[in-house]
């Protein structure tokens, strides 16, 4: 188990990502309890579309940014990752919460690359964020329920 | 007034840092007549316009105007409350109301139909302006620049405009890549151009 405390500084402090938004995801809550805004920055949005809208346009600003959403919830955006991200070159780190390994079949079905956090979360997140950067895509790191604490 | 008549006294009135964002095919060829660096073009992608833009508002100090028709509006109304509640000063959404789809002229939008649109967006938390009376004569529509120039967001810019659009304009040539190299260059070499270097995030 990972404690969400050292999860968000590592992605806030090490990696640099500060800007968040999102639509509430019960597996993801720990995360949001642990949320400072002395060190990072999350939006409460009214869709998953809007999210990655608004992370978009800040990673254009020159910020790096990343959504948190719920594994069920990844249809929404799939629209705007084919039309826009894909093609514009727009990328966001996707934090996802999952319940079980059945809910992880769905990203078999689409083309973005994700991680599944481990105890080596560090390197996962190191190797997602490296892709991101260098190929211009969204890429997810998938947090399963009970893994934070 | 045409839509690309309001356009071109609107995008001349524009700061040289001021960034602009079309959402839609038309819009977008119509802007295009009077391209700039600062100008970001959705032609396809419908759904993230005004979104991106406050992002991009929240990212730079720089004004950031998205420009989008009535159907676009209220297809992407779930964003208005959105870019209310963060009381960005520099995010400006300038609405054309033709009443009809801008892909297709005969079919009407419900948006005449609202009871009190700007009443709407009053009371979502933004300022809320109607232009279409300065663009009905040529006296009122040089007092546009300045008008422009005071302005503060989060601000909805309601302007009336006569149905129509030319076909003949040319498409957007920039490939989806270029533009967003085109936008984070132009943000990053004009941030801090502003009295305060302070971005909101």
């Amino acid at each position: 188990m990972i404690k969400a405390v050292e999860f968000l500084d590592y992605i806030c402090n090490e990696l640099d990502y500060r800007f968040f938004a999102g639509i509430p995801c019960g597996e993801l809550s720990l995360l949001y309890n642990k949320m400072k805004s002395d060190f990072m920055h999350y939006v409460p949005v009214t869709s998953e579309e809007v999210a990655l809208g608004l992370s978009s346009g800040v990673w254009l600003s020159g910020f790096k940014s990343g959504i948190l959403l719920h594994i069920n919830n990844i249809y929404d955006i799939l629209k705007c990752y084919d039309l826009f991200n894909e093609v514009y070159k727009v990328p966001v780190l996707l934090i996802v919460g999952y319940g079980s390994d059945d809910d992880l079949k769905i990203m078999t079905k689409f083309k973005i690359a994700y991680k599944v956090m481990g105890d080596d979360y560090q390197k996962q997140l190191k190797v997602i964020t490296n892709k991101l950067e260098k190929q211009h895509v969204p890429c997810a790191i998938m947090v399963k329920e009970g893994e934070l604490k | 007034m045409k839509r690309l008549a309001c356009l071109k006294y609107i995008l001349k009135s524009l700061r040289s840092s001021d960034v602009a964002l079309f959402v839609g095919d038309y819009m977008c060829k119509e802007a295009y007549q009077y391209d700039k660096d600062g100008f970001f073009y959705l032609p396809s992608v419908s759904g993230i316009g005004p979104s991106l833009a406050l992002g991009m508002a929240l990212g730079t100090d720089q004004r950031v105007f998205v420009f989008v028709n009535d159907d676009e509006f209220l297809k992407n109304f779930s964003t208005a409350p959105q870019i209310a509640v963060s009381k960005c000063k520099n995010i400006f959404y300038v609405i054309f109301v033709s009443g009809f789809y801008q892909s297709h002229n005969s079919v009407v939008t419900i948006f005449n139909e609202l009871k009190a649109p700007k009443g709407i967006m009053f009371n979502l938390g933004f300022s809320v302006f109607d232009y279409t009376h300065y663009f009905k004569n040529k006296f009122f529509v040089s007092e546009v620049p300045l008008l422009i120039e005071g302005i503060k967001g989060p601000l909805a810019l309601f302007i009336s405009v006569d149905l129509g659009v030319n076909k003949k304009l040319v498409d957007v040539p920039y490939s989806g890549v270029e533009m967003c190299d085109r936008i984070a260059g132009f943000i990053k070499d004009n941030k801090g151009t502003h009295s305060s270097e302070k971005t909101n995030i």
